[in-house]
């Protein structure tokens, strides 16, 4: 250490070795920049727990679960594994209400409805880093915030 | 991920990415990505200084990036781009860490996990060390002042006045409790290295 040991540039390499910036934050950040839908303005969902289980009969596969919200709006998803490069996505939302989910990636989307119960199912998809888009039924089609989530990027 | 460090141009970051800024306004491709790289882990840092979990911090990144991208055009300093970035990241830290009640400094026990454990060269084994005894003294400072250097080592120029309303101290003090906290860690070190000596 430096003489005086105490310089800025030397706590900042300390914090990055201590706690360093996760690998994949950047590739997070230009997935959401590119999957972002600039006309509309949806309301950010903040993530609020990430847990991984064992399932399967065997005990040999992995579940996800990982819960967002945002106000008085909720957000549950259960990813389970299918191999390594794809995965399952069971979903609920509170208050339970129809909408339209649109799953988008780094080049691809998807679309799924959620009942009126408020579940939704995708039953295959890439695993990999992904952007849940969600939007009322019966909310103003113009795209107010009203109704209309989106999560930040997740590693699925 | 390397801490963004001034290339041979003798740049700061908050020159670099002023000038990707410029870049992307004029619709460069790659600009923009370019910019992301260079204040993430900027960002990252102020943020986790705020005592949010991982994920949470993850979070307020990503929405300070998605800030931008929706507001750049009110922007009209293109220089002051990162202090615009580290700003909202930091208001936002603050709100996350209000509402949710749960932020704690961040604890030894995440941290020691994330040190890598693999075999180093001798110079990486000497810095590496170099850098665990910063940290054994850093830690024995307050939670503000551990704060309050964090955000100063990544945030070139930081905002003492948005900084002293989190900290809940006059923006007159700021200065001189940075000082002191500089003070106090050179403190810590001497003594460290006293210890190691006898």
């Amino acid at each position: 250490m430096s003489e005086n040991g105490t310089s800025l540039r030397d706590l900042a390499q300390m914090w990055e070795l201590r706690d360093p910036t996760p690998e994949d934050l950047v590739e997070k950040v230009l997935v959401a920049i590119e999957t972002e839908d600039l006309d509309m303005e949806y309301e950010m969902l903040h993530l609020i727990e990430r847990t991984r289980e064992l399932a399967g009969a065997r005990g040999d596969s992995q579940a996800l679960t990982i819960a967002f919200s945002g106000g008085s709006f909720s957000l549950l998803l259960r990813v389970s594994e299918i191999g390594t490069e794809h995965c399952r996505v069971d979903g609920w939302v509170t208050p339970a209400q129809s909408m339209r989910v649109t799953v988008s990636q780094h080049d691809t989307t998807q679309e799924a409805e959620v009942d009126a119960r408020g579940r939704f199912e995708i039953p295959r998809m890439p695993t990999g880093l992904t952007r849940f888009f969600l939007r009322s039924q019966d909310g103003d089609p113009n795209g107010t915030a009203e109704g209309m989530f989106a999560t930040p990027t997740v590693e699925l | 991920m390397a801490v963004q460090s001034a290339p041979d141009t003798g740049d700061t970051v908050w020159e670099q990415a002023a000038s990707h800024f410029r870049r992307w306004r004029r619709g460069e491709v790659g600009a923009q990505d370019d910019l992301v790289r260079c204040l993430t882990p900027v960002l990252w840092h102020v943020v986790r200084s705020y005592g949010l979990d991982r994920d949470q911090a993850e979070d307020v990144v990503q929405s300070t990036w998605l800030t931008l991208v929706r507001r750049h055009e009110s922007i009209e300093d293109t220089q002051a781009v990162a202090s615009w970035l580290t700003t909202t990241a930091r208001r936002e830290a603050w709100r996350v860490s209000r509402m949710d009640g749960r932020a704690t400094p961040v604890g030894d026990e995440v941290i020691e996990a994330r040190i890598p454990h693999q075999q180093a060269a001798e110079a990486e084994v000497v810095r590496i060390d170099e850098k665990h005894r910063l940290w054994a003294c850093v830690k024995r400072l307050d939670a503000r002042c551990q704060r309050l250097l964090r955000i100063v080592a990544f945030d070139d120029r930081p905002d003492y006045q948005g900084i002293a309303r989190d900290l809940g101290m006059p923006v007159g003090s700021i200065g001189p409790t940075r000082g002191r906290c500089l003070s106090k860690l050179k403190a810590l070190l001497g003594e460290e290295s006293g210890a190691d000596d006898e």
